[in-house]
């Protein structure tokens, strides 16, 4: 055996240095595209966005690549992708996230917007004016949809295409109770510790205007909102649970709860396919109006492309089966199941008005949101 | 420790700066720690003092923030149940996994090492799957309540479990039992036997034993388990989304939702140093308050003597295996239930159940973008494991050679990612990204993670190493430097299954990660967020069946891991014989 | 010496009583279908210092470790005194081990450790201060009472060890191999206060060892054991000077072998025929072996001598020499026999390869059973 003179500890030193350091290195290769971000500032888009851009047709309809959306899961579908263009789905867990994840400039081509969103865009600046003539199919969109001014911003300027409705509702087991008409309905005996409300401050607030006659379910006076405290106050014995969204057809399905004020969307339907006997009917309804708006720095020939894809017929109809919402497209209504499909949609929409969006700031007309999303977090905490 | 060499060279003194040992070693950790911690972290506290803008931060310095935490009595409310609520499930987590680990250690024999495996494995399964599993099972027409009005104990469903704090104190239990019982049960299983068995000898009962002999030698551990829990338990903000309801809000949701939702750094700052210093107040006052009972409690046992009157025939049962076994049967029931739930024809995540079909399976892998995620959170999974294993490892030998000054900004390196909270890290690189430019995605959540998995690996090795060391050290001495070459290469293979632990627990901390992860993904999705987006529409039992698919990854992945790692020990064992 | 209580007497060595103390009785263990004890029947004298002695894996351990509680025996009884043993769990038996890698607290004390026994019998604290100060007196280590144990040297853990396990006045002290990690000075230091201590204080002790120089050193009686069983009980110098078999006569000490054929006997001895014709007289027992039968003489080496002289019975070539000190072994080749082994003067080796005679002491060799 010879004797080796080198001592070993720095031998074994090297030997790790050049271990990890090669582990590094491949680290960082991998890591590239992290590195290799960059742009700058914080909030705002670089550029103004309410002159339009309207790209040019022969552009539009050749245009290729990969678009970067942010939006539901559930929204997400083949049929959205043609050849040419398609998009790569972000994941939205909370409406907040519409805000934060958009804040870093290119991180998104296209997000999915919705009308109840639209004040803090505007205010954020960061929806790109669309020319609703460049987009082929626009026209026939449901009308009351199409022209809605939810999706506009005060000069009338069209800040996101229509991509998918649907309105809350109240949901109850005809077995433990009957559909509420006013208020008072639910501070009723047989419902003590029976109801469930969805945790979203975006939900109870217009419910309880809707349900209190008042003209907007955005628009909340101060004193209006002392109101809807003490009534939130009077509900505290019913409730059962504020629960994430979703749950509710859980709730239904396992007979925990008997009536569900802030249901939207496909609860009704899924509720039923669980098993749970269940009927819905208009109150303290509102609108959510999606859309498909555009960020700045975004490809604007491949994104026309893509909002003129998202509103053909097939993409309406897939949208319809995957998210279980409303199309946008009348059209398209057939894919929607039987237990929710609707007759007119005027008078839907007279039960439900389209969503607007509270205010950022408060007024003497109306909270704003900040303070909302207060009394919702003090309510909670108080239970 | 820089120490002065000095030299003779033809009566000339010079001096010469020796590097601190271990520095080498301990350089990746010290960079990763700086660039991704420490420095993001400072940055957002700094924020906690300056005004809030919509979403953003302003230019003026101020205290407001910091008012707004201290004068808002729900705030205070909110920060003090959390603190208290953390507390508890430390105190339970420690409780339960010091059983387990006893068991674990003492009692099963060689199904020790199977079922410390079974316990790290049921930290696999997605972590939110999980927490929708233990809603089934305590809901109020969940397994247990069901169970309980079948039984006739009662009448109505017992609500107080399904949400509240009764149903978070439960599955953080759940969630961070694995962890606090690896830690144990490395520091117990350093423990000679032959001391168990000399206490016997010489008259100690199995209490004195366990009070005497075992305990006194793992307080270490327990402290750092207790600590630990009580710091990702004060944070957690996932756990009480799911099961808290409207009574069980805690502060790590308040934080979040000023970061994300509202974008108040200045606020989710102020509301971040808060939680801090709560739960170090928290867990100092606990600490020493253990520490008096516990020289109270001896003193008092001292002082009070009973002669000995005849000795009653005791029944001798061994109670740990048993409690154990529930504790095992505990961790593994959620997982049962998963697999169960995944069959169910019925469409909901849990109960009821109608019937048994499979056809979720093929369903849900056709859902869009599940793939992609689910490759996303593999992809990351494996690549923090390597990262945590590449930097973690060389940190270990250093820490275990550092002497010194050098020594202590190690150890406060390698705990740091443990003790600030998830929530603030990924707050911190949430607002880092955005200042520096550099684009959220899976690379910054790539370091991020990296960043709490290092710990884990770098400590379970450096125990490997120590235990080790002292039979090195000595035979060093005896045989020469050649033979300690020699040693070297067999100390990696006395090594590897530490490393496997380590990597391991990297791969499953990266695989369940959300907490952090919520802030920097940015662009990208890994399972948890599809899940979480998904759920808006109404989860199917097709949740299930992505949970257990996972599971079946991981475990295969496990295995197959474990064999090549044997094979590669057998190798070098051969390899060093002939040396 | 104050560890003894006031009831029990000093005992010299030669009067340890004839009264059977421990009393094991068919003491049997299995394991994974092997026979790790084969029935054992044992009495063990009160006052005695005995030594369980054999080869690894000869089951000795395994049999202390029965004794002590900290192993459970497959079938068999154990009684010490009136008590039936193996029904009281190891807290309550009044047996106490000296393990062989001390298994001493690391984190308490010397006087702790020493001290943990008094504790579980929830002694009066006086007492157990006193009776801790006077065992560690007893054994030298009063300095290093607040010291960690794991700054101590081999030696004075071993110390501490015992020290741990005397102070509780245990009726059977089991000592497992205790001297095996300590270097040759210190055994033979530790063995000779082994001794000394157990005469003074007359406590049983079962000793555990393979070194059958240390048993040898140290016993009042011996077991040698092998395979699961007693191959032999008795003195140490019955054991050297009659081996039952051929195992015991080639554990212990050096042995020669030599096939034979016995011619006569009469009482106890006798005269038998090596196969190249010698005639030889020896020892052997009452019993065996038959006349004409065939047989192996046993003898040490110390029972042959190297003579010039023609009339040797055995004609061999010197071979390798190994020096002892006082005295060499000399390997011989001897033609019809094989290798043997001769004592010879230091001064008085021939060199290898000379050839030489071999005489046989006549009445030194003893006969064995052939096996």
């Amino acid at each position: 055996m010879t004797v080796d003179p080198t001592p070993s500890v720095r031998r074994l030193d090297r030997r790790h240095f050049l271990r990890y350091s090669g582990l590094i290195g491949g680290g960082l290769v991998l890591g590239g595209p992290w590195l290799a971000g960059c742009g700058g500032g914080d909030g705002s888009g670089s550029a103004s966005t309410a002159a339009v851009d309207t790209p040019d047709q022969a552009a539009v309809s050749t245009a290729t690549g990969e678009l970067k959306l942010l939006g539901w899961q559930y929204y997400e579908t083949p049929a959205l992708n043609t050849d040419q263009v398609s998009a790569a789905f972000t994941y939205l867990t909370t409406s907040t996230e519409l805000f934060t994840k958009t804040q870093q400039e290119r991180s998104f081509d296209l997000v999915v917007s919705n009308s109840a969103a639209l004040p803090r865009f505007l205010e954020l600046d960061r929806l790109v004016t669309l020319d609703p003539s460049a987009i082929a199919g626009f026209d026939a969109l449901i009308p009351q949809l199409r022209d809605s001014p939810a999706l506009r911003d005060s000069e009338g300027n069209l800040k996101g295409v229509p991509l998918a409705w649907s309105f809350g509702y109240t949901m109850w087991d005809p077995a433990k109770a009957s559909g509420p008409t006013g208020f008072d309905d639910l501070l009723d005996s047989s419902l003590t510790g029976q109801i469930g409300i969805m945790d979203d401050y975006q939900g109870i607030f217009p419910f309880l205007a809707r349900v209190n006659g008042f003209e907007s379910p955005d628009r909340i006076t101060p004193d209006q909102l002392v109101e809807m405290e003490s009534q939130l106050e009077q509900l505290k014995p019913q409730i059962k649970t504020i629960h994430p969204f979703g749950e509710e057809v859980n709730l239904f399905a396992r007979g925990e709860i008997a009536m569900e004020l802030t249901a939207y969307g496909p609860s009704v339907f899924l509720a039923k396919d669980a098993g749970a006997n269940v009927e819905w009917k208009f109150f303290g309804s509102a609108t959510f109006l999606d859309a498909l708006s555009v960020l700045p720095g975004a490809p604007l020939p491949a994104s026309y492309s893509y909002l003129e894809n998202s509103i053909s017929e097939p993409a309406q109809k897939a949208i319809a089966e995957t998210s279980l919402s409303y199309p946008v497209l009348a059209s398209a209504n057939v894919a929607v199941p039987d237990i929710l499909r609707y007759d007119d949609i005027t008078e839907v929409l007279s039960q439900a008005p389209i969503r607007e969006g509270f205010p950022l700031e408060d007024s003497p007309e109306a909270v704003g949101e900040q303070t909302l999303i207060e009394a919702w977090d003090r309510f909670k905490a108080s239970l | 420790m820089v120490s002065v060499a000095a030299p003779r060279t033809a009566g000339v003194m010079r001096r010469r700066l020796v590097a601190p040992a271990g520095l080498l070693g301990g350089i990746p950790l010290l960079g990763l720690v700086t660039t991704v911690l420490l420095v993001p972290i400072a940055v957002f506290l700094s924020y906690s003092f300056r005004s809030s803008e919509l979403f953003g931060v302003g230019d003026t310095y101020t205290l407001d923030s910091y008012r707004e935490v201290v004068t808002s009595p729900e705030f205070r409310e909110l920060m003090l149940r959390s603190a208290v609520v953390a507390v508890i499930v430390a105190g339970i987590v420690v409780l339960c996994a010091f059983v387990l680990a006893y068991a674990i250690t003492f009692r099963f024999g060689r199904w020790g090492n199977a079922l410390l495996g079974v316990v790290l494995v049921s930290s696999l399964a997605a972590y939110i799957v999980r927490i929708y599993a233990w809603s089934s099972i305590l809901g109020s027409n969940g397994l247990v309540n069901a169970t309980l009005q079948a039984v006739g104990i009662t009448d109505q469903p017992v609500v107080a479990l399904s949400y509240g704090y009764p149903a978070i104190v439960i599955t953080m239990v759940y969630l961070y039992l694995p962890v606090a019982a690896l830690i144990i049960t490395a520091n117990m299983s350093g423990i000679d036997r032959g001391q168990l068995e000399a206490s016997a000898d010489l008259g100690g009962g199995r209490w004195r034993t366990v009070a005497s002999v075992v305990a006194p030698q793992t307080t270490r551990a327990v402290a750092s388990a207790f600590a630990l829990t009580a710091i990702i338990a004060s944070a957690d903000f996932v756990t009480p989304a799911l099961v808290g309801g409207p009574k069980g809000q805690m502060v790590g949701t308040t934080i979040q939702s000023a970061v994300l939702s509202r974008g108040d750094y200045p606020l989710g700052a102020a509301l971040g140093v808060a939680t801090i210093v709560c739960t170090l107040a928290t867990l100092g006052l606990v600490l020493a308050a253990a520490r008096i009972s516990a020289s109270v409690a001896h003193r008092a046992a001292m002082a009070f003597r009973p002669a000995q009157r005849h000795r009653r025939r005791r029944i001798r049962t061994s109670l740990s295996a048993p409690v154990a076994s529930a504790l095992i049967a505990f961790l593994v029931a959620p997982l049962v239930v998963v697999v169960v739930f995944s069959l169910n024809t019925n469409r909901s995540v849990g109960l009821p159940m109608r019937g048994l079909t499979l056809s979720w399976y093929p369903a849900v892998l056709d859902e869009a973008g599940l793939i992609d995620s689910m490759a996303n959170s593999l992809k990351l999974a494996v690549l923090t494991m390597l990262a945590a294993l590449a930097i973690g490892v060389p940190a270990a030998f250093s820490l275990v050679r550092a002497q010194g000054w050098f020594r202590r900004v190690l150890w406060v390196a390698v705990l740091a990612p443990l003790v600030v909270p998830g929530v603030l890290i990924g707050a911190a690189l949430l607002t880092a990204a955005n200042d520096t430019g550099i684009r959220l995605g899976l690379g910054v959540t790539l370091a991020a993670q990296a960043l709490y998995a290092v710990p884990f690996v770098a400590l379970i090795v450096r125990a490997r190493i120590l235990s080790i060391d002292d039979r090195l050290t000595e035979s060093g001495r005896d045989l020469g430097s050649t033979a300690r070459r020699a040693l070297r290469t067999v100390v990696f293979p006395l090594l590897l299954p530490s490393l496997a632990g380590g990597a391991l627990l990297a791969a499953s901390v990266a695989l369940d990660e959300i907490l952090i992860s919520t802030f920097t993904l940015g662009g990208d999705s890994t399972l948890p967020v599809w899940i979480l987006s998904r759920a808006r529409r109404a989860l199917t039992p097709g949740i299930n069946a992505i949970a257990v698919m996972v599971l079946a990854v991981s475990l295969v992945s496990l295995v197959v891991a474990t064999r090549i790692a044997s094979r590669v020990i057998s190798q070098r064992n051969s390899q060093a014989g002939t040396l | 010496m104050s560890l003894l209580g006031p009831s029990l007497a000093p005992l010299a060595e030669q009067t340890a009583g004839p009264t059977p103390f421990l009393e094991l009785r068919g003491v049997t263990k299995l394991y994974a279908q092997q026979t790790v004890l084969a029935p054992i029947d044992l009495d063990i004298r009160q006052g005695e210092f005995f030594t369980l002695l054999g080869p690894s894996g000869c089951g000795k351990t395994t049999l202390l470790r029965i004794i002590a509680g900290l192993e459970t025996s497959t079938a068999g009884t154990i009684r010490l005194g009136p008590l039936d043993l193996l029904a009281t769990p190891p807290e309550r038996r009044p047996v106490n081990l000296v393990f062989q890698n001390y298994a001493l607290f690391p984190h308490m004390t010397v006087a702790e450790n020493v001290a943990y026994g008094l504790h579980a019998e929830r002694r009066p604290l006086e007492e157990i201060r006193r009776r801790v100060a006077d065992a560690l007196d007893l054994v030298g280590l009063t300095d290093k009472a607040e010291s960690d144990v794991t700054q101590l040297s081999g030696g004075q853990q071993q110390r501490v060890a015992l020290t741990r396990a005397l102070v509780k006045r245990p009726q059977l002290l089991l000592l497992d191999e205790p001297l095996a990690a300590l270097d040759l000075q210190l055994r033979k230091r530790l063995q000779h206060e082994l001794r000394t201590l157990q005469a003074e204080l007359g406590t049983t002790f079962i000793f555990v060892t393979h070194d059958q120089e240390e048993a040898f050193a140290l016993s009042h009686r011996i077991a040698l054991m092998e395979e699961g069983r007693i191959q032999q009980l008795g003195t140490p110098q019955e054991i050297y000077d009659q081996p039952a078999n051929r195992f015991v006569a080639e554990f212990v000490g050096e042995s020669n072998l030599l096939a034979c054929e016995v011619q006569q006997r009469c009482g106890d001895r006798c005269t038998v025929q090596l196969r190249g014709g010698q005639i030889v007289t020896a020892r052997c027992a009452d019993q065996v072996p038959a006349v004409s039968t065939s047989a192996l003489l046993a003898l040490r080496p110390e029972h042959l001598r190297l003579t010039t002289d023609d009339s040797a019975l055995l004609r061999a070539t010197a071979g390798l020499a190994t020096f002892r000190g006082a005295d060499a072994v000399l390997e011989v080749d001897v033609p019809e026999a094989g290798v043997l082994t001769v004592c010879v003067a230091a001064d008085e080796v021939p060199p290898i390869g000379t050839p030489v005679g071999v005489h046989i002491l006549p009445e030194r060799g003893w006969l064995l059973g052939s096996d």
